[in-house]
């Protein structure tokens, strides 16, 4: 990880709800900026739905 | 979906934290971020103000943003958008069934009551559903109706206007004005509020071919919304490079504004007791009228449940 461009975003593994999902898309836009990259950390238990 | 990447240690030295508005900010003070984040993604405060010294703020909806720029604190707007399964070809209004779905959990506790009321309109809750079960119920629905709290820009009403409902918000919190939600006024209905909203919802069934227009100004507003995010996000990316977030304001100059707070969010609790109380006086009278064997049934069940209950 390159660390002055490098995002954390907690995410709780276990829930399906709008909250997660607007966190996995500012991830994908992070990732898509130059000299940026956003990596996810899944909190608690993860269903396996949680990124789809 | 959205092809991110995992880290199982979040400690990174020199990295940017962005953490939801439900995580514990105490937990995440680790000396190696550069900078930490909270998003609000719901204005609804699970921690003291004082735990997020030296955060920064990102603000899902302007009702968040305006509720927390009243007690000092200051920040940037990050939205979101609806993911594209959406936006595939909504369904022919001939297609639509005259049934109304509403937010299964939020919208609970009022649609009961409703229901109570009005037993001959079809209520479907959305409840526990992945995103093509809700595209397909929203496909057959005509009405969505919404009569939940809205600490945020909520995604089920734009993900039902996008597949041709008519949206029935309630007059409160970010459904109250057009900054989140920019539906026509008349679909707003006032907050907590029964009475009426059955001929309401069956003048809106009766009228749907010509009201579904009313909604494309909406529709509009959410197609743009990935736009609106993608640029959103590249601001805050630039922000975070050069600025560190600003401190919070000091607890003595936000004490005026944060009992101004408590107390809007006291009103609304207020409210829900009410009806709460309300809906409990109305099931005990169903329960009146049920007959006398189906009575001595749930009674018997209750019994037979106590004696198998382990010891």
């Amino acid at each position: 990880m390159e660390n002055s461009k490098t995002f954390i975003i907690p995410v709780p593994g276990d829930s399906l709800t709008g909250g997660p999902e607007a966190l996995h898309q500012l991830a994908r836009e992070i990732n898509d900026l130059p000299d940026c990259q956003a990596f996810i950390h899944y909190t608690g238990r993860k269903d396996p739905r949680v990124a789809e | 979906m959205y092809a991110t990447r995992e880290t199982a240690d979040p400690r990174e030295d020199g990295a940017v934290l962005v953490l939801g508005e439900l995580y514990d900010p105490s937990e995440w003070n680790f000396p190696e971020f550069k900078a930490k984040w909270v998003w609000w993604l719901s204005c609804r405060r699970h921690y003291p103000l004082e735990a997020y010294r030296g955060w920064g703020h990102l603000f899902q909806s302007e009702y968040a943003r305006l509720l927390f720029e009243k007690i000092g604190l200051s920040g940037f707007m990050l939205t979101d958008h609806i993911r594209p399964d959406f936006f595939e070809s909504p369904p022919a209004p001939s297609s639509k069934k005259d049934l109304i779905i509403f937010s299964g959990s939020r919208s609970a506790l009022n649609v009961l009551r409703l229901k109570l009321t009005e037993p001959r309109l079809r209520l479907m809750p959305l409840r526990g559903l992945g995103a093509p079960q809700i595209v397909r119920r929203m496909d057959e629905a005509k009405i969505y109706l919404d009569m939940g709290l809205h600490t945020g820009r909520d995604r089920l009403p734009r993900e039902a206007a996008l597949r041709g409902c008519l949206v029935v918000m309630p007059r409160q919190g970010a459904a109250a004005g057009p900054a989140d939600v920019p539906i026509p006024d008349e679909y707003r209905w006032p907050a907590g509020r029964v009475a009426g909203l059955g001929d309401f919802l069956r003048r809106l069934l009766k009228e749907y071919d010509e009201r579904v227009r009313d909604f494309s100004g909406y529709r509009d507003w959410i197609g743009n919304q990935r736009a609106a995010f993608q640029k959103e996000v590249r601001h805050f990316s630039e922000v975070c490079r050069d600025v560190r977030p600003p401190a919070v304001s000091p607890a003595e100059k936000i004490l005026p504004q944060l009992d101004a707070q408590v107390l809007e969010l006291e009103e609304s609790l207020g409210r829900l007791k009410r009806e709460s109380a309300d809906l409990a006086v109305r099931v005990e009278n169903v329960l009146m009228l049920m007959p006398l064997k189906v009575r001595l049934a749930a009674l018997l069940n209750a019994a037979v449940g106590r004696l198998r209950r382990p010891r």
